[in-house]
């Protein structure tokens, strides 16, 4: 993959994190919640999210400018780690919460756990095929260099 | 040869010059990562998602075991069972160990064999396991030096050093790991100031949980407030209580993948110590409160400090029963706080009092048992007892004179 390629990897990357991020802070600071389609600006813990996916996108963006640089690279690698954290962390939580089957059975019915897949979803969610794939792509790249 | 700090760090300095020689060094991503995490611009933010994630992974994990199995466990199958078999009711002997005959929940029955039981095993332990899981993950993976290196110059201002952000981090979810980890301190009196700034101002999991779900608009002020007391109280008990505070060398290993067989024999060594030492303490707190009850202790001194509350603290008489509920547990304590009628302000001040006041029975317990090592039962608990008062009656006082100053009391 050549530089420009990835370079228009990152500056996607670092839009489609950054400006999630300053919906959510927005919508945080407001106390408002939005959703559209799949995608839902609510949940507990709003703010921070923001918060750690506009420091992604703009950890993206800086990436762009100086893409040689190992030190960029892995700035890159970190905002897709922190993307991980979030969006892994959700799944996690959607999973845990589909099995128990609330007052009078234990386990959830087969529609039930069916149910709490149905969304909407928080960004960070959207973003980790696109952030595994960066991120994927540069370890490759790291390993062909030490070759 | 007696050297001071500067002279040894010379020292150290003129012979690593002498004795070390630097080779060509790779910079691999892998490398850089771990320097990138030290750094402030790109390690505060990395540090915010470790712990959202820990958050996350926390009520995640709590929430399945306390609300999907063992709130339905213990209110639909051990409690209606117990009150049935068990004699003896109306008896003092029913009262402390079932507790209310007629409650329908464990929350509310408040005996050693019920609300003791549903708190150890169905609130805490989850908890516990969550927390102690994730922190030995950061541990193993070589995130907490890291971080203890981020936090370093925040926390030198009170007297503690990076390490200290160890317990904070434990004490948002139970603050009885929290007061457990202090031994990882390396004096007595970072030991006794970090036990008692985080049994006052560090609200546990289940306590923010609740603030969270019953009062999100204020939970922001809350913490605030909270968060600055901790801070004014730890500079000055920096000042006040005497002993030293040193400088700590640590060091900063590169990150590692966790071993599955490392994790699970660190959790189950901790989670050992928790059933063979916290759980006992909790039980016997809730058989003493419910002792106190009987004997009508706590209705005395909800009289006796119902005029002090309304006087000094603007908040009304009645939050002084939820108060005393809050020795037990705080959670439940906000829970029934919200069901009073008073101002948003006042709520925002209870809730900070229901903080602050003293600690849950399980931490007091706690500090008890861990001030046996950190320079003795009667001073730790005197000194506790000496601050919390202070801290209570400034800090709880100076929000109701911020109130009246802004005239939203």
């Amino acid at each position: 993959m050549t530089q420009k390629a990835l370079n228009f990897i990152l500056a996607l990357l670092g839009t489609f994190t950054a400006v999630p991020g300053v919906l959510e802070i927005l919508f945080a600071l407001t106390g408002r919640t939005f959703s559209w389609g799949k995608i839902g600006f609510q949940g507990d813990f709003t703010l921070w999210r923001g918060l750690i996916l506009l420091a992604s996108g703009v950890f993206y963006f800086s990436a762009i400018y100086i893409p040689g640089r190992t030190e960029k690279r892995a700035q890159a690698v970190l905002a897709s780690l922190m993307i991980w954290i979030v969006g892994g962390m959700r799944l996690l939580s959607i999973f845990l919460e589909s099995i128990p089957g609330g007052k009078g059975r234990w386990l959830s019915t087969a529609s039930g756990f069916l149910d709490s897949y149905s969304g909407p979803f928080i960004p960070a969610i959207f973003l980790l095929p696109l952030s595994i794939a960066f991120v994927v792509i540069v370890l490759k790249r790291e390993g062909k260099n030490e070759e | 040869m007696n050297l001071d700090p500067e002279e040894r760090w010379r020292l150290i300095d003129r012979v690593t010059r002498e004795t070390v020689e630097y080779g060509a060094e790779k910079t691999t991503i892998k490398s850089t990562l771990a320097e990138l995490t030290v750094k402030p611009f790109t390690g505060i933010p990395f540090a915010v998602a470790v712990l959202y994630g820990f958050w996350a992974f926390f009520n995640a994990f709590a929430g399945f075991f306390t609300d999907g199995f063992f709130v339905p466990l213990f209110d639909e199958h051990w409690l209606p069972w117990i009150q049935e078999v068990f004699p003896f009711e109306g008896s003092w002997l029913y009262y402390v160990l079932v507790g209310d005959p007629a409650a329908t929940n464990s929350f509310e029955a408040f005996g050693i064999l019920t609300s003791g039981l549903f708190v150890a095993i169905g609130v805490v332990l989850p908890a516990i396991v969550a927390f102690y899981l994730v922190i030995t993950v950061l541990e193993d993976s070589g995130y907490m030096p890291r971080l203890a290196v981020l936090v370093d110059t925040v926390l030198h201002k009170i007297g503690l050093h990076g390490f200290a952000v160890v317990p904070m981090i434990l004490s948002l979810g139970c603050n009885v790991p929290g007061v457990a980890s202090t031994r990882t301190l390396e004096t007595k009196k970072q030991r006794f100031m970090m036990m008692i700034l985080l049994s006052i101002f560090i609200p546990c999991g289940a306590q923010l949980g609740v603030m969270l779900s019953l009062i999100p608009q204020y939970f922001g002020y809350i913490m605030i407030y909270l968060l600055a007391g901790f801070f004014v109280f730890g500079w000055i008990l920096n000042k006040v209580v005497p002993g030293s505070s040193p400088e700590i060398m640590t060091d900063v290993p590169p990150f590692r993948i966790p071993t599955i067989s490392n994790v699970s024999r660190k959790l189950w060594v901790k989670v050992k110590g928790f059933f063979t030492n916290a759980i006992p303490f909790v039980l016997f707190g809730v058989g003493l409160v419910n002792l106190l009850y009987l004997g009508g202790v706590i209705n005395w001194l909800s009289n006796l400090l119902g005029p002090v509350f309304v006087g000094w603290f603007g908040i009304p008489k009645e939050t002084v029963a939820p108060l005393i509920a809050g020795f037990l547990r705080k959670d439940l304590a906000v829970a029934q706080l919200s069901a009073i009628e008073m101002s948003g302000f006042q709520l925002i001040t209870s809730v900070v009092i229901i903080s602050i006041y003293f600690p849950c029975i399980a931490t007091f317990s706690m500090i008890i048992k861990e001030g046996r090592k950190s320079g003795g039962v009667i001073k730790v608990l005197g000194g506790s007892l000496l601050t919390l008062a202070t801290v209570v009656f400034l800090w709880g006082g100076l929000l109701h004179l911020i109130g009246i100053i802004l005239g939203v009391t």
